[in-house]
């Protein structure tokens, strides 16, 4: 019981500290839209500025890893970003829900992972910068075994480094 | 009939599966109504020693066999404080009514010596009591700090003389072991035997390792670790402590398992989207690539029983059923093997 509970306020904790200062591993939702209020005293060409105005993930339906127009809509201002800012090589990651099998998870991250990298890279980000990683289903962002927590789990991060 | 002979019997009769029908020629007509699971009533004294140190080895075995066989639910260790007859008089001649008396059905009579080498030695020996015959038996030396070992295999053979079955005593589980919250999981590569005892943390959770497997010896574990952030299939060594990456892939490589005969292990290399089953010869590390499909193919439920050839989880078909790669034509039934 009081390990319930302590995780619980690790959880909130967590929660608050998202809430104050968003960072990659942050499950704020939406496809990073940008929030006046997030904006001000963020160094533009940081990667706070990337994670706050830009958006880092894109989300994925389930067992698919096919951007949909949401998603190619923060590619596009990603790319956009990233040949800006042209000093940043970056990680895209990519994550699954908790359903099906560690193995099959790490092989559809990967393909998440890929799809992004590749419409990066189409989009003019040069080849050199972009890394992919999948770890599957085993770093979700969002606790709850439902589709509100499954639909932020299935992501594609890029992660600048 | 014994009852440790119709434990077996049952024993067979709920491995089959079926009712055999008795020849109409046979004598003895037997109806089986419903299943006996009463478990066998076993005496298992503490072992004999001639040293201080063998006579606790002594106690401690017959104290790590009961616990493995009564764990099992087939047997039923005797409390010692019933014993009528000594240790020291066990080791000249078993004295069946003692045992009778006390409803023991068998007896488990063991000694340990330790020799000049410093190895200690293990005998010992499984009594019917009402048939007042021996059953089985041997011996067997190895370190004084592999007395659990010894302990195992003493119940291991018990418990195959008694059902028919192999013991499982003898064996070690490999995991990962997880600790924290869940988007902040910590997890280890681990080790404990059956009874969890002997436990071992075998990476320190700085990285991150998935889905060990054993090698057919038990002396090996692949497994997937993101050691400096790579996700690569590992092997590591249980005998030396060492651990090496397979091969130098250009993509992720995953969802390892070994062959039978332990020479080769299979996974997946993801690479561009696109995910494929190898195979690698550990001996000439030459590897080969098995399936050439766009589509997820992993886990591969390798080197199943011969005539379900290979297969693995994939999405070539709806439904993510199991298939056989295209290597291996004909009928695939689920092949998750088990091995004991």
């Amino acid at each position: 019981m009081k390990l319930r509970f302590l995780s619980i306020f690790a959880a909130a904790a967590l929660l608050a500290a998202c809430e104050s200062a968003p960072t990659d591993t942050g499950a704020k939702g939406g496809a990073g839209q940008t929030s006046p209020a997030a904006t001000s005293g963020i160094v533009k060409g940081s990667k706070e500025d990337f994670v706050a105005n830009v958006g880092d993930r894109v989300f994925f339906d389930f067992d698919k890893s096919s951007l949909r127009a949401d998603a190619k809509a923060t590619l596009d201002k990603q790319a956009a970003w990233l040949k800006a800012y042209p000093n940043y090589a970056m990680t895209v990651e990519g994550h699954a829900d908790e359903r099906g099998t560690r193995e099959y998870n790490l092989a559809l991250g990967e393909k998440r992972a890929n799809a992004v990298a590749e419409y990066l890279k189409a989009a003019g980000v040069a080849a050199a910068r972009v890394k992919t990683v999948s770890y599957g289903k085993e770093r979700p962002v969002a606790l709850g075994s439902n589709e509100a927590a499954w639909s932020q789990n299935r992501r594609g991060v890029t992660v600048l480094n | 009939m014994s009852r440790i002979r119709s434990l077996a019997a049952l024993a067979a009769i709920f491995v089959l599966g079926v009712f055999v029908a008795i020849p109409a020629h046979a004598e003895v007509r037997i109806d089986i109504t419903r299943g006996q699971m009463k478990p066998l009533p076993i005496a298992i004294p503490d072992f004999a020693g001639n040293s201080p140190q063998d006579t606790r080895i002594g106690a401690d075995i017959s104290k790590v066999v009961s616990a493995d066989l009564e764990r099992s639910g087939l047997f039923k260790p005797v409390d010692p404080k019933a014993f009528i007859q000594s240790v020291a008089s066990l080791q000249v001649q078993p004295r069946f009514p003692d045992w009778k008396a006390i409803n023991a059905e068998a007896l488990v009579q063991g000694k340990v010596e330790t020799g000049a080498d410093g190895r200690v030695r293990v005998e010992f020996r499984l009594w019917d009591v009402f048939n007042e015959a021996y059953m089985t038996g041997w011996t067997l030396s190895a370190s004084p700090q592999d007395w659990r070992r010894l302990s195992h295999k003493v119940a291991d053979a018990i418990y195959k003389r008694v059902t028919g079955e192999d013991g499982y005593f003898d064996t070690q589980i490999v995991y990962i072991a997880e600790s924290g919250p869940k988007n902040d999981r910590k997890k280890r590569l681990s080790i404990m035997d059956q009874d969890g005892e002997n436990h071992r943390f075998l990476t320190d959770g700085s990285e991150l390792v998935l889905t060990p497997r054993f090698s057919p010896s038990s002396r090996e574990i692949t497994y997937l670790s993101y050691f400096k952030g790579v996700p690569r299939v590992y092997i590591f060594n249980l005998d030396t402590g060492r651990r090496e990456a397979l091969g130098n892939f250009p993509g992720m490589t995953f969802a390892p398992r070994f062959s039978p005969d332990g020479n080769k292990v299979i996974f997946s290399m993801a690479e561009s989207g696109n995910t494929e089953i190898y195979e690698m010869n550990l001996l000439t590390r030459q590897k080969k690539q098995l399936t050439f499909n766009p589509a997820i193919d992993t886990a591969p439920r390798c080197h199943a029983p011969r005539r379900f050839g290979r297969a693995f989880a994939g999405r070539r078909f709806p439904g993510g059923r199991p298939h056989l790669g295209p290597q291996w034509p004909g009928s695939v039934v689920f092949p998750r093997v088990s091995v004991r």
